[in-house]
């Protein structure tokens, strides 16, 4: 049968349905009359003839219906009924959908901005081609348990000549450069990059060309920007062929990237592509390093050969690495090389399956806002009970008149969904101004930007309206089906439709049991506030074991401003020594990483004195196990600087400083002295360093891969106590320094410390001019004091804006409660006002009656806020692995958060229960 | 609801087949009260067509575009709306004589005696 016809007469029917009325009425008029005539032709008077004719036709308005039935779409056009007359509902009272929407709003844009942001970092494909098929190529050393290394140009370019198993496979290095624009410098995360990059992922540039094969291999002034950095830059139409100074050198901007392109991170990326052969450290040391099969700094993403599987492709490459371990032993002996899915966020030189991980913050988060959604939900069903109460009667005549109870549900059930529908459109809005306020407080504090659309895509939208009929089963279902359960009879009768049962409020009574439930669930998303609350202070009010409030630091990078090596030593020297000359301050001394940094080193560490240079990592038992420890990278007086007290020995001498050749030395805390040598001293030692593993890094998982230098001795000179420069690691972490002399950095960072006495603010900007004047190109790049730079870092930060989502989420519960608490005594007191009349006509007092409500209104109360108390220890205990330094069971918070709601709950309580002290109980009664 | 009875009433469907076949058999195009009149002249006063299921019959079969109708001057020069089988009506209604026959064979070989 022709489905597509029928449905055209349907539409048919539905443009011309007045006229289909028309006719069907005059066809069945025709009948009508036809039968008359045959029944006076059978001699019947014609009174009676019309009667029977009419009786035999039955029900003429029954056969329209379900002819009209029959042609219609018809659960579409009650739909339509229903909607209709929910919109009609709504506007007729405007009061309760503004606060109806709002409370949904709320709930429901919680939880849309969190899934949009799980979205971007979890769910969102990465950008190109086949995302499925990129994959990241891994070196493991056999040898060693979980130990990865990036891989050189060398290596990289054999396995790119291999096509077993990747169609192509691109390489990337990671660094941070610094853009001149006019006499500023900034510094970001800069990207190098083969010229196959674009390729590999599959994606267009939006302007301009890719790198050539030349350009990747031999040193070109040549540099793409991302779509980003274009807008930002005036989306200036002829960008491509400017020049852009990076480094202190000019560079042709040759390209533009395609819009929202992350590259193999899921949704932050970097502004600036370099070719692989920029070095940035200078013309000094330009191309040498891609011919260099001991530097390993390359990591790898590969395009998998269609159809191939993570498990053949490691089968095939087992044999590659065996037989490039043969062409290079030296090299690649016990090297396997393996490929691994991406992770969502991290660029690691290990494979790492960050998506677990992730998926678990982002449960319990989305539980979190799924709480304040329920606790939205609750107050909304007890606002429709309250509402359902007061339109029993409208449904009463519904059904007496024939509506069938399915049909009255469904009508309740769509104006339910109505209002979560405005709720959702509202929480889409609120949660994309939320996110992108987040984004644009994040993007400040952190040198690379984020590609974060906030308006919802299709996955959010989904989402969104997944939490909306949810939430209209959750809040407009029960009380529904409640008010449709009613009594005809008794309901007609009855003068008002509103009758009082039992006339105390039973504890259990729905009602009660919502309130009680929104104030347990409230107390949790309060206590889950006050907790990540009390960490992002407490996070500020750490003891680092150094002075936060004297001592400010300098960032300066000689590279950027195109110093080499042997030029950037001498001047750093010339600067600690101009400074420390200053009037005003204590000591300065230069380091590698500031405390609270972004980046952190790692190096492990082993007791040295055995046979040197020791067999290939094979730890003989005098030197004990390698450990972890942060790496830094020191000048003379940094102690000093920092206000630490060495423990034992001295610091570094200035020779030490700017001299490769002097004799090795090194600094450690006392920490590491005990692990090395338990119990004995560690002055005159030697230890040795091992390489940095990236698995062992301590801090961020994120760009700090220091390369195995060759294995050295160094001799402990000083021993330092402990003092904390990660935020989220106690304070007890092994850490090493080695002398500026034995290891270079460009990037270094000038800390100083003020005299008591001194001004320092004054003294940050005196010792800005002291270096301008000793070299004004010299870029610098920040001057803080430690207590800004700590309450400014990207760890306090996400402790900020973790508390502040928790705060927002406690704070709209507390909102709800309140309403929630207030609506259910405002309606006792109305519904009991005869009651009242009564109870004060017999001679109760204004007190007495306050007393009454208030009572009732507290036991809701106590009631709440014990359910809350055991559910909050459950979403503490739940929390307990993302507190900062907080017992998950903070005795403070959980009283300061059931103070709060219990005071927030009286005042609830004492508004209706003042009115119902004001009632006249003559009028009280007369009502009645 | 005007219930006579007497009349015997139609098993679902089958009025559907006797609208059609009706409508076969008369070359002309038919209106409703024709259709029920002839139907019940045809056998003998047994099957009694009533108009409340006469018509949403009759829509049913429009819908299904098994019939066409068209409106025109009736015998006594009023206006009546006139049904005429379309092409895709006379299939089906062979395709439902078909299969009507068959069940009404299987029928009566199990209500004979044997």
């Amino acid at each position: 049968m022709d489905k597509l016809s029928q449905l055209w007469r349907r539409l048919l029917f539905h443009l011309r349905r007045d006229q289909f009325d028309r006719e069907l009425e005059e066809e069945m008029r025709f009948h009508l009359e036809m039968k008359v005539e045959e029944n006076l032709a059978a001699g019947i008077s014609p009174e009676e003839a019309r009667y029977a004719a009419r009786r035999q036709f039955g029900n003429q308005t029954l056969l329209r219906e379900v002819s009209r039935d029959m042609w219609s779409f018809r659960p579409l056009e009650t739909l339509g009924q229903d909607l209709r007359y929910g919109l009609r509902m709504m506007v007729k009272n405007p009061g309760f959908t503004v606060v109806a929407v709002l409370t949904l709003a709320l709930g429901i844009g919680a939880n849309t901005a969190i899934f949009s942001l799980i979205n971007v970092v979890l769910l969102k494909p990465i950008s190109g081609r086949e995302p499925e098929r990129l994959v990241g190529v891994y070196s493991r050393d056999t040898t060693r348990a979980d130990d990865y290394r990036l891989f050189s140009h060398p290596n990289y370019t054999d396995l790119r000549a291999r096509s077993e198993v990747f169609d192509d496979i691109l390489a990337i290095n990671l660094f941070s450069a610094g853009v001149t624009e006019g006499d500023t410098t900034r510094r970001i995360m800069a990207v190098k990059i083969t010229s196959n990059y674009f390729s590999v992922f599959g994606v267009q540039l939006a302007q301009g060309r890719p790198f050539t094969a030349q350009e990747e291999t031999q040193h070109a002034p040549v540099a793409i920007v991302s779509h980003r950095w274009w807008r930002q830059h005036g989306a200036s139409p002829d960008l491509v062929g400017q020049s852009i100074r990076v480094n202190g050198r000019p560079l042709t901007v040759v390209g533009v990237a395609p819009e929202g392109f992350t590259g193999p991170i899921t949704f932050f990326s970097t502004d600036l592509f370099l070719p692989l052969s920029f070095d940035q450290l200078g013309a000094e040391a330009a191309g040498n390093s891609l011919q260099d099969r001991k530097r390993h700094d390359l990591r790898l993403v590969g395009r998998l050969k269609q159809g191939l599987t993570l498990e053949e492709a490691n089968a095939r490459l087992k044999l590659i690495s065996a037989q490039l371990a043969e062409a290079y032993p030296d090299a690649n002996r016990d090297q396997l090389v393996t490929v691994s899915q991406l992770p969502r966020m991290a660029i690691s030189s290990a494979p790492r399956n960050d998506r677990a991980q992730i998926a678990t913050i982002g449960a319990i988060t989305l539980s979190l806002s799924g709480l304040v959604l329920l606790i939205a939900c609750l107050n909304l069903a007890n606002m429709l009970l309250a509402r359902g109460a007061a339109r029993r009667k409208e449904f009463a005549v519904r059904q007496a008149l024939g509506a069938r109870g399915g049909r009255l549900v469904r009508q309740l059930l769509t104006e339910g969904f109505l209002l979560a529908a405005l709720g959702a459109v509202a929480g889409v809005v609120l949660a994309a101004l939320a996110t992108d306020w987040l984004f644009a407080s994040m993007a400040q504090s952190l040198p690379f930007s984020f590609d974060f659309d906030p308006w919802p895509d299709v996955r959010v939208l989904a989402a969104t309206l997944g939490f909306g009929l949810l939430a209209t089963l959750f809040f407009a279902l029960g009380p529904a089906l409640k008010t449709v359960r009613l009594d005809v009879n008794t309901e007609l009768k009855e003068g008002t439709g509103e009758t009082v049962r039992s006339p105390r409020g039973k504890l259990l009574a729905t009602r009660n049991l919502l309130v009680i439930g929104q104030m347990a669930l409230s107390l949790c998303l309060l206590v889950a506030a006050g907790l990540a609350g009390r960490g992002a202070i407490q996070a500020i009010r750490i003891d680092p074991g150094f002075d936060l409030d004297r001592s400010f630091f300098l960032q300066v990078d000689g590279s950027l401003a195109g110093y080499s090596e042997t030029e950037a030593r001498q001047l750093y020297r010339r600067v600690t020594e101009r400074v420390s000359s200053l009037p005003g301050l204590e000591a300065a001394g230069m380091a590698l990483s500031p405390p609270f940094a972004d980046l952190v080193f790692g190096q492990r560490v082993q007791r040295g004195g055995a046979p040197f240079p020791p067999p290939q990592d094979a730890a003989t038992p005098a030197q004990g196990k390698a450990i972890p420890a942060n790496y830094n990278v020191i000048g003379p007086d940094y102690f000093r600087a920092l206000g630490v007290t060495l423990r034992q020995g001295r610091e570094f001498r200035s020779t030490e400083f700017t001299d490769a050749e002097a004799p090795r030395v090194a600094v450690i805390n006392s920490v590491l002295a005990e692990k090395l040598w338990p119990g004995e001293t560690a002055l005159g030692r030697t230890v040795q360093l091992a390489g940095g593993s990236e698995a062992d890094d301590p801090g961020t998982g994120g760009f700090a891969p220091l390369e195995a230098r060759p294995q050295q001795a160094f001799e402990v000179v000083g021993v330092v106590p402990p003092f904390k420069v990660d935020l989220f690691r106690r304070g007890d972490h092994p850490m090493i320094f080695v002398p500026f002399g034995q290891h270079y950095f460009a990037e270094m960072y000038l800390h100083v410390r003020a005299l008591p006495t001194a001004n320092v603010d004054a003294l940050i900007r005196e010792v800005r001019e002291e270096v301008r004047r000793l070299d004004p190109a010299l870029p610098m790049l920040a001057a803080k004091s430690l207590r800004f730079h700590l309450e400014t870092s990207s760890g306090v930060l996400l402790l900020r804006i973790g508390a502040l989502s928790f705060a927002t989420f406690g704070g709209v519960a507390l909102l709800l409660a309140l309403i929630g608490v207030y609506g259910v005594n405002a309606y006792m007191v109305a519904r009991r006002t005869r009651e009242i009349g009564v109870r004060m006509a017999l001679g109760a007092g204004r007190s007495a009656v306050l007393r009454l409500f208030l009572r009732e209104g507290l036991i809701l109360t106590g009631a709440g806020l014990a359910l809350g108390m055991v559910l909050a220890g459950l979403v503490a205990q739940l929390m307990s692995g993302i507190l900062f330094e907080v017992s998950p069971f903070d005795p403070s918070v959980f009283g300061l958060a059931s103070a709060l709601l219990a005071g927030a709950a009286l005042i609830a309580c004492l508004l209706p229960a003042r009115r119902a002290t004001k009632v006249d109980p003559m009028e009280a009664l007369r009502r009645g | 609801m005007g219930s006579d009875a007497k009349k015997t009433e139609l098993a679902p469907g089958t009025l559907e087949m006797l609208i059609l076949k009706t409508l076969e058999r008369n070359a002309e195009p038919m209106h409703g009260y024709q259709i029920a009149h002839y139907i019940k002249r045809i056998s003998n006063d047994v099957l009694r067509v009533e108009e409340s299921s006469l018509y949403p019959a009759l829509q049913r079969l429009a819908l299904k575009g098994w019939v066409k109708s068209e409106w025109g001057p009736s015998e006594n020069n009023r206006r009546a709306r006139y049904y005429k089988l379309t092409p895709a009506g006379r299939k089906q209604l062979k395709q439902e004589v078909a299969d009507f026959e068959r069940v009404l064979e299987a029928i009566l070989r199990v209500v004979q005696p044997a």
